[in-house]
């Protein structure tokens, strides 16, 4: 008989989810990583040894899911292939609100980090990408949802850049100030405006303080104000440009949270 | 000027691959501008500003890719959208009518009875039973896959050896049979020199040296990086050495490793010199006793790979006098010398080449005290996280680095960042960057780093400082990269390159060197 893969972390809500229903269909899959809808229509996400911890998501002691053969629409039976007996939990840790200056180095090493290779799609949006960014991080309450709107689905990529950067500004909110009227905003954005299925679990998610690992990492390195720069080269990897469109999106919410008196 | 467009419907391209189907399409002929985006209201309201929407492509949802190409009026757009098309195709691993797949490395050995290698390539936990899967097939095994025990190392080697068949690996990322490269293999003219090699880019530099000398190589037999240690004991190199030696093609050998156990290199060192053809051991790194046990012995060892190949070369019957011996460029090293602030005293080198970077570092170490390396150990090791210290030689490589990430010869950019760290050092005073070629590294791995190159120049010379850059492109112009264009690019963007990895170490050594008062 087949030896099933090893988990090596997963998301403690992907191990519940295999526990109620293990019959899964492929999604999408790509070398690295291969996303899944459950019978609920949820989608999970399985990735290689490499890739990083999340929410909604597993990492198999693998080095490349091709040696799984899937192919989208594939059924996927989870229980049968994969073993999560010595799996490790994924939670990731609260943060506390990191001071003025730790904002200034993050903007630093951001600044610092070579500019994506971008083609002509992503150079057409990206105009509009930063004109409504900044209208968005200058909202008054009353406008955020439009604003947000604005961003959502614009760009390149399984998730597009506006994602990314509504995704970074979600989470910050959702971890330091749960009260932020951004976060209804940007709820009521992705409600109202489709955008891809990946893209979307990942804004659910900001939304409720959870994202991929390195992003709660550098919060920590902010309030600790340690490993600050290899924190945000670890976000900066994410995907091709959807770790520094992250990064722009948690940049621009601690600048809003931490410049006193604009709001 | 025509637009065409295709909608692919619930078809996901993560953003990596978006972004390569996007340069490639747009470097298409005929194609104006190409667009590859997914069907998002907003991407379709960004088309819309361009003047390049239509029915098909209001009508798309999130889920679906859109696929815009806008050609000059005399291209076949229908032909062209083709073309775009396939490069989302992943390309099957068995798209030819000779290739098959199989479940299982018995059921392709039965179905395959010409096969007599297997190249392995899985998760480390797995490799050493589909290893023995494959030996007790009767195949021959390149095993790629590292993460193996030492354990599982020695009997998989001491099985090929009672078979009679070659266990290279595992960690073997190179081997040349029959003229056919395998994994991190260079093109090269076939001849008369077998090379047994126990370091990857070591056999790489030794197998390109050998072409570029006007010589050939018969076979590059790979043993995997462990063999000559003392617990493995050379099993698989004595092994190769015995099969060239009885090979009628081969006519001079050659035994490259970094430095080996001791009582490895005396056995090695024994078998060689029962052979009545000439031998030719580069131990990187090498001790004047280890060298002078070759001499007691009638083996010609070597501590560097130009004079390794080139002994060989000699030997294989290439008259020395002929060759172009590359000889140290000195009116550059007193150019570049002269750039230098008295401040710039340090060498920083970032290799993606754990040999490249160990000849490097052993030649610096020759000249100065203070070289410290993630190769090294005790008061001179470094990690990747350290920031660098004096004289420091990195290994992008290692797994420190590679966890995560692509190995560097794939994917070079995870160097990109310490490039510029290391650049905006005002006591560096020379960069040295290595880019291998070959079939299974980066198309283009000269080109990724350029854009940093020049940043990095650009910043240096607002700053009032010299940036030096010394590069070494390991390929042959056979490879599939090119090597001129690579090297070609280095020159264009300013960037000093040597002509083989030996030179690097000591180019590097001189131009930082500021005679006695260092």
């Amino acid at each position: 008989m087949r030896t099933r893969v090893e988990v090596i972390s997963a998301d403690a809500e992907l191990v519940r989810a295999v526990t109620a229903a293990s019959r899964w269909r492929v999604h999408s899959a790509f070398r690295h990583a291969v996303n899944f809808r459950d019978e609920a229509g949820q989608i999970w996400t399985m990735g290689a040894r490499q890739m990083v911890d999340g929410p909604h998501a597993a990492r198999l002691d693998l080095d490349n899911l091709d040696e799984l053969g899937l192919e989208t629409g594939d059924p996927f039976d989870v229980s049968r292939v994969v073993n999560f007996d010595r799996s490790l939990s994924w939670m990731p840790a609260a943060a506390a609100m990191p001071d003025a200056s730790a904002v200034r180095e993050l903007e630093r090493a951001i600044a610092a980090l070579p500019a994506p290779e971008e083609g002509p799609f992503a150079k057409a949006a990206a105009f509009a990408l930063a004109e409504r960014r900044r209208a968005f991080a200058d909202s008054p309450p009353a406008e955020l949802i439009n604003r947000a709107t604005a961003l959502v689905g614009l760009g390149t990529g399984l998730t597009p850049s506006g994602d990314d950067f509504l995704a970074g500004y979600a989470f910050v909110c959702a971890q330091l100030a749960p009260e932020h009227p951004a976060l209804a905003a940007v709820a009521a954005a992705v409600d109202a405006s489709a955008t891809t299925d990946v893209s979307q679990l990942m804004i659910r998610n900001a939304l409720l303080g959870r994202a991929a690992q390195p992003l709660h990492r550098l919060l920590s390195a902010l309030s600790d104000r340690d490993g600050v720069h290899d924190a945000v080269l670890a976000v900066a990897a994410i995907g091709h440009h959807s770790g520094v469109d992250l990064l722009s999106g948690v940049l621009a919410a601690l600048n809003g949270l931490t410049t006193k008196g604009t709001r | 000027m025509t637009t065409t467009t295709l909608i692919k419907p619930n078809t996901y391209i993560d953003s990596v691959s978006l972004m390569s189907i996007s340069t490639k399409a747009n470097a298409l002929p005929g194609v104006r501008q190409a667009f590859c985006a997914m069907g998002t209201a907003m991407n379709k309201e960004v088309l819309d500003g361009l003047g390049l929407t239509n029915d098909g492509i209001t009508a798309a949802t999130p889920g679906d890719l859109l696929l815009v190409l806008v050609t000059e009026g005399t291209t076949d757009a229908d032909e062209t959208m083709r073309a775009m098309e396939e490069l989302l195709v992943r390309k099957p691993r068995s798209g030819q009518e000779d290739q098959a797949t199989y479940r299982s490395i018995t059921a392709a050995a039965g179905g395959r009875p010409a096969a007599n290698l297997a190249v392995i390539s899985v998760n480390g936990t797995f490799a050493a039973g589909q290893a023995h899967e494959a030996l007790d097939a009767g195949l021959n095994v390149m095993m790629f896959s590292d993460n193996v025990s030492v354990d599982d190392e020695i009997a998989l080697k001491r099985k090929a050896h009672d078979s009679g068949l070659l266990m290279m690996g595992p960690d073997c990322g190179t081997a040349i049979l029959g003229g056919v490269g395998l994994c991190f293999a260079n093109k090269v003219r076939r001849g008369s020199i077998g090379i047994v090699g126990a370091s990857g880019t070591g056999s790489q530099e030794m197998s390109v040296r050998v072409h570029d000398f006007g010589a050939g190589v018969s076979q590059l037999i790979g043993t995997g990086g462990r063999d000559l240690s003392q617990q493995i004991g050379g099993i698989m190199a004595l092994d190769a050495i015995d099969l060239l030696d009885a090979d009628p093609e081969t006519r001079v050998l050659v035994v490259v490793s970094k430095p080996p156990a001791d009582s490895v290199a005396e056995t090695i060192l024994d078998r060689l010199a029962q052979s009545e053809k000439p031998s030719v051991v580069c131990f990187l790194g090498a001790s004047d006793a280890l060298i002078a046990l070759g001499a007691a012995k009638g083996v010609a060892v070597f501590n560097r790979t130009k004079p390794a190949a080139l002994a060989a070369v000699v030997a294989s019957g290439v008259d020395e006098s002929t060759l172009d011996l590359h000889p140290l460029n000195w009116p550059l090293i007193e150019e570049v010398r002269a750039k230098l602030a008295p401040g710039q005293r340090f060498i920083r080198g970032i290799f993606g080449g754990g040999t490249l970077c160990d000849e490097s570092m052993f030649l610096a170490m020759e000249k100065y005290d203070n070289v410290y390396s993630n190769l090294r150990a005790g008061d001179f090791k470094l990690t990747g996280k350290d920031v660098s210290r004096e004289h420091t030689f990195l290994d992008f490589g290692e797994d420190e680095f590679t966890n995560g990430k692509p190995h560097p010869m794939i994917d070079p950019s995870n160097r990109i960042q310490r490039f510029l760290q290391e650049a905006a050092d005002p006591e560096t005073g020379v960069i040295v960057l290595d880019f291998e070629l070959g079939y299974a590294s980066n198309p283009d791995p000269v080109g990724v780093m350029i854009p940093a190159i020049r940043q990095a120049k650009a910043d240096a010379a607002a700053a009032g400082r010299h940036l030096e850059v010394l590069a070494y492109v390991l390929g042959t112009e056979e490879d599939p990269q090119g090597y001129d264009s690579q090297v070609a690019q280095l020159a264009d963007a300013g960037v000093t390159w040597a002509s083989s990895s030996t030179n690097t170490g000591l180019l590097a050594r001189e131009f930082v060197w500021k005679g006695d008062n260092a």
